[in-house]
């Protein structure tokens, strides 16, 4: 108690003295410390952080440690400007470490290509950790800093490159966990193959419309990747060989495929694969379709939750139904009957019952159904199965008994 | 863990001489600490109340007095609602709200807003 009262009297003394600094002097928020006045300014978008160092003479170079460093071009009209600016800004950027680089440029000529590859190899040489960037390139082929390949800080690369992509001889990156790559046109087996062997720690992939046309055969096999995402684009299909895609994955948790199966995909030892998405339209109903179709699902060995399109069943369908020479032996992938609990079949229009019976095995609880379904007929369904569905209309007939 | 470090910091107020003023934000902080583990909504309604009521002196006291404490999540909080605070607005603006006042030769001033000029695109008017 008497403890108390002394700091009550002590502190109502501290504040009559204080009473008086603080009437004369306004400038609070200036006078705090230096590391905190750097903080806020990294708490800033890139371009409000470098112009407080018009502010006062003090503040002028204090923004030049902030970690995060974000530029997106806007209007062309300004293109000169904002290169003028990045420019700038990793010019007098100081040696501290840049955490995180997005670019958003155009790129019109030569002269662009080199800034842009300097500006990354600065990214590079300040350990950065995080890298995006997009590039409207109107060249026919690009090539990126090969430092940038070597990069042993980075652990998430994110690159949108619509052409063809020229990869170094040289590619390893030690600490890279989430890779993601757009649009971009793989140039050759050997080097595609040089990337998806150089991924020692990777968790997941985004392999995003990206043209697969000069590549016969490749394989993706890091050891910790347990998420795998594919988008292939419709427009990019009229390869008809296609390129033959093997997926090793001893980690693989969760595989998620749109497209029009322009490849053949096929899962190699996926023990821990445990949902399974597949959107497939095949428009083409073509024997290799309804063929690369089957041994993508070969490979689906104790998948426990896969999605559906309307289109994949079909083209299940189209598998099961293969009366060729060149069809495999067993018609059902093994793993529907063994392990498969769940199925959600999405966007259908009409499922027919004899296009799912296949899939219905021992261990099958959930059937769902989304969007329209206009009729269902499923004979075949044990008892204990669940069957939702849900959206515009659905008409749901059941055995009786 | 939070409440030591406040009653640590009372005991050495007695025995040390620490002018910084914070002894009149460092009651309410505590209050303030169970504010801000609560939800985001919530924390945004007291970002926004928080400029409102409190002049940038007092925000001045109640960051230095979560850097005192080593109260991080304070600390975080209370940067961010700077920085929210002079986001996309003008020089003027931020100079009012620091107590700043340029000491810029006439020329240098221009050549600074020449350089970055991309960066001067799109700033909120006072």
């Amino acid at each position: 108690m008497d403890e108390s009262g002394l700091n009550q009297s002590s502190k109502k003394h501290k504040l009559n003295e204080e009473q008086g600094i603080v009437d004369g002097n306004t400038k609070c928020l200036e006078n705090l410390p230096e590391e905190i006045l750097r903080y806020i300014i990294s708490l800033l978008p890139t371009n409000d952080a470098v112009r407080t160092s018009i502010l006062c003479k003090r503040w002028e170079y204090l923004w030049t440690s902030i970690p995060n460093l974000g530029f997106k071009i806007g209007s062309k009209a300004k293109r000169k400007l904002f290169m003028n600016f990045v420019e700038r800004v990793l010019l007098l950027h100081d040696s501290s470490d840049i955490k995180q680089f997005i670019l958003y440029c155009d790129v019109l000529h030569d002269g662009d290509a080199s800034r842009i590859k300097a500006w990354i190899s600065s990214a590079v040489r300040h350990n950065v950790q995080e890298l995006v960037f997009k590039l409207n390139i109107s060249e026919e082929q690009f090539s990126l800093p090969h430092c940038l390949f070597t990069c042993v800080t980075l652990t998430k690369l994110r690159f949108y490159i619509p052409c063809v992509l020229k990869l170094p001889p040289t590619i390893y990156f030690t600490n890279l966990k989430i890779l993601s790559v757009r649009n971009v046109t793989f140039s050759d087996d050997h080097s595609t193959q040089k990337l998806f062997s150089g991924l020692p720690v990777l968790e997941e992939m985004f392999l995003v419309d990206c043209i697969w046309v000069n590549l016969t055969a490749v394989s993706i096999s890091s050891p910790k990747l347990h998420c795998l995402v594919i988008i292939d684009d419709e427009e990019n299909s009229n390869d008809e060989d296609g390129c033959q895609v093997m997926i090793f994955g001893p980690g693989l948790k969760t595989f998620t495929y749109y497209g029009p199966l322009c490849n053949d995909y096929c899962l190699y030892n996926s023990c821990s694969l445990e949902r399974v998405v597949i959107n497939f339209d095949p428009r083409k109903t073509a024997r290799q379709v309804a063929y690369r179709m089957y041994r993508l699902l070969s490979g689906l060995s104790t998948v426990k939750k896969l999605k559906l399109s309307s289109g994949a069943v079909e083209g299940i369908d189209l598998s099961v139904n293969c009366k060729n020479a060149d069809a495999i032996l067993d018609p059902v992938p093994p793993c529907f009957l063994s392990h498969l609990r769940c199925i959600k079949v999405y966007c259908c229009a009409e499922v027919q019952n004899q296009l799912l019976h296949p899939l219905v095995g021992q261990v099958l609880e959930v059937l769902s159904f989304r969007f329209s379904c206009l009729f269902l007929n499923l004979p075949f369904l044990a008892g204990r199965l669940r069957v939702h569905c849900s959206g515009i209309t659905s008409t749901l007939m059941r055995p009786e008994g | 863990m939070k409440f030591c470090t406040v009653k640590q910091y009372f005991d050495d107020e007695n025995n040390n001489n620490v002018t910084n003023g914070i002894a009149t934000t460092v009651i309410p902080l505590p209050n303030k600490h169970l504010k801000i583990k609560a939800n985001n909504k919530e924390m945004e309604q007291y970002e926004q109340e928080l400029l409102r009521n409190v002049m940038p002196q007092e925000l001045t006291k109640l960051i230095l007095a979560a850097n005192y404490l080593n109260f991080k999540e304070a600390l975080d909080f209370f940067c961010r609602t700077v920085a929210n605070a002079i986001q996309n607005k003008s020089v003027d603006y931020v100079r009012k709200f620091f107590g700043l006042e340029s000491d810029f030769e006439p020329g240098e001033e221009e050549k600074l807003c020449k350089e970055f000029a991309w960066s001067f695109e799109g700033v909120d008017e006072d």
